[in-house]
C-alpha cells in the first residue's frame, strides 16, 4: 500500500510541477511580449532610448531565466528565442521603426508560442 | 562529453531505481502493460542520454510517470479481477482433453505450427496425452498431462526418499555472509572452526560455502590462478 501511495503522490507532484511550469513560463513569456511590445511602441514614437532600455530588459530577463528554461526546454529552443530578442535590440539599434515591429512581432509569437507549448491545451497533448 | 556520462549515470541510477520500485514479478515476467514499460523506457532514456540539447528532464519525467502508472495498474489489477483481466488478458486453454481448442487458437492467433513448437519444447509429442495445455497471459504455455503421462516420481512408486536440505550460501568469494549464518544460527567462530578443519586458515581464502537445513556442507575453497590455469 506504501508503494500504491508513493506512486500516487508522484503522479499528484509530477501534475503539480506541470501547473506551476504553466505558471512560472506564461509568466516569463507574458513578461518578455509586454516588453517587445513597449520596445515596438518606443520606435513607432522615436523614443528609441526607451526601446533600447525595455529590449535589454527583456534580453536580461529571458538571459536570468537561463537555468530555468534549460530545464524543462530544449536548448536550442532557448537559443532560438534569445536570437530573437538580440534581432529586436539590433533593429533598434539600426533606429529601423519597421524593422524594430517586425522584430517586436516575431519576439511575441516565438514567446507566445513557448507559453503556449508548455501550457495544457487539447492541441499541445496531441 | 562529461554531459553525456553524467546524464548516462543518472538516467541509470533512475531506471534502475524505477525497476526496483515496481518489484521483482516486473522483472521476472513481463505481461502486456509491462512489455509497454519496458520498451517505452528504453526509447525515452536513450533520447536525452545521446542529446545534450534535450533537458534530462524529458527522459525522466515520462519514464517516473510510467512507474507510477504501472505500479497504481498493478495494484488496480490485485484489487480487482476485472480490471486485470481487462489490462493483462485471460489465461486461454489451448488444449482439452487432448483436443486442440481451435476458437482459442484463432483469438490468440497462434498457428498449429507455433503450438506444435511449444509442445516439442515441452517435450510432448502426443497431444492427446495433454489434458490441459494453458496460454498464460505472459506468453508462455503450461502444458498439465494426463496422470498417467506424467513423470514418475518417487511418491508414485511408493520408495521412501530423504528430504535434502536447502543450501544456505554462507561465504561468497572470500566473504562471510553474517546474516545467512545468523538465519542458520551459526556464527563466525564456528564458520572459521569448519574452514580450519578443511585446511583453509583465513575465510578470504575460501572461494564458496554452503551451509544445509540438515547440516550438510559444500565447501570449495579459492584455487590459485595458476593451479586454476594448469586445471
Amino acid at each position: 500500500m506504501k508503494k500504491e501511495l508513493s506512486a500516487a503522490l508522484l503522479l499528484l507532484l509530477i501534475f503539480a510541477g506541470g501547473c506551476l511550469n504553466i505558471f512560472v513560463t506564461r509568466g516569463i513569456t507574458e513578461d518578455i511580449c509586454a516588453l517587445a511590445e513597449r520596445a515596438e511602441y518606443g520606435a513607432l514614437t522615436e523614443n528609441w532610448q526607451a526601446s533600447e532600455n525595455a529590449a535589454e530588459a527583456a534580453i536580461a530577463l529571458w538571459e536570468n531565466s537561463r537555468v530555468y528554461t534549460h530545464v524543462i526546454l530544449h536548448h536550442s529552443e532557448h537559443e532560438g528565442a534569445a536570437e530573437t530578442l538580440y534581432s529586436l535590440l539590433s533593429a533598434i539599434y539600426a533606429r529601423s521603426a519597421g524593422d524594430t515591429a517586425v522584430a517586436a512581432r516575431l519576439v511575441r509569437a516565438r514567446f507566445a508560442g513557448i507559453a503556449e507549448m508548455e501550457g495544457f491545451r487539447l492541441e499541445s497533448v496531441f | 562529453m562529461i554531459s553525456i556520462a553524467l546524464r548516462t549515470v543518472i538516467i541509470y541510477v533512475v531506471i534502475i531505481a524505477a525497476y526496483r520500485f515496481m518489484g521483482k514479478r516486473e522483472l521476472g515476467e513481463l505481461e502486456p502493460s509491462e512489455l509497454v514499460v519496458a520498451v517505452l523506457i528504453s526509447d525515452m532514456a536513450s533520447q536525452p542520454m545521446q542529446d545534450v540539447g534535450t533537458p534530462l528532464l524529458y527522459g525522466l519525467l515520462p519514464t517516473v510517470t510510467l512507474l507510477a502508472l504501472e505500479v497504481l495498474i498493478s495494484a488496480a489489477s490485485l484489487k480487482s479481477p476485472r480490471f486485470s483481466a481487462a489490462v493483462f488478458g485471460k489465461p486461454s486453454i489451448i488444449i482439452e482433453k487432448g483436443e486442440i481448442n481451435q476458437t482459442e487458437m484463432k483469438k490468440n492467433r497462434l498457428t498449429p505450427d507455433e503450438l506444435s513448437i511449444v509442445l516439442r519444447k515441452k517435450s510432448v509429442t502426443d497431444i492427446a496425452s495433454v489434458r490441459r495445455a494453458v496460454l498464460e497471459t505472459d506468453g508462455t504455455m503450461s502444458i498439465l498431462p494426463y496422470r498417467g503421462d506424467a513423470p514418475v516420481t518417487p511418491k508414485d512408486l511408493s520408495v521412501p526418499v530423504e528430504e535434502a536440505g536447502c543450501p544456505v550460501i554462507v561465504v561468497n568469494d572470500g566473504h562471510t555472509m553474517s546474516e545467512n549464518l545468523r538465519l542458520l544460527g551459526l556464527d563466525e567462530i564456528w564458520l572459521k572452526r569448519q574452514a580450519k578443519a578443511r585446511g583453509v586458515s583465513d575465510i578470504k581464502n575460501v572461494y564458496y560455502m554452503s551451509v544445509d537445513d540438515a547440516g550438510k556442507i559444500y565447501f570449495a575453497p579459492k584455487v590459485s590462478p595458476e593451479k586454476a590455469a594448469d586445471g
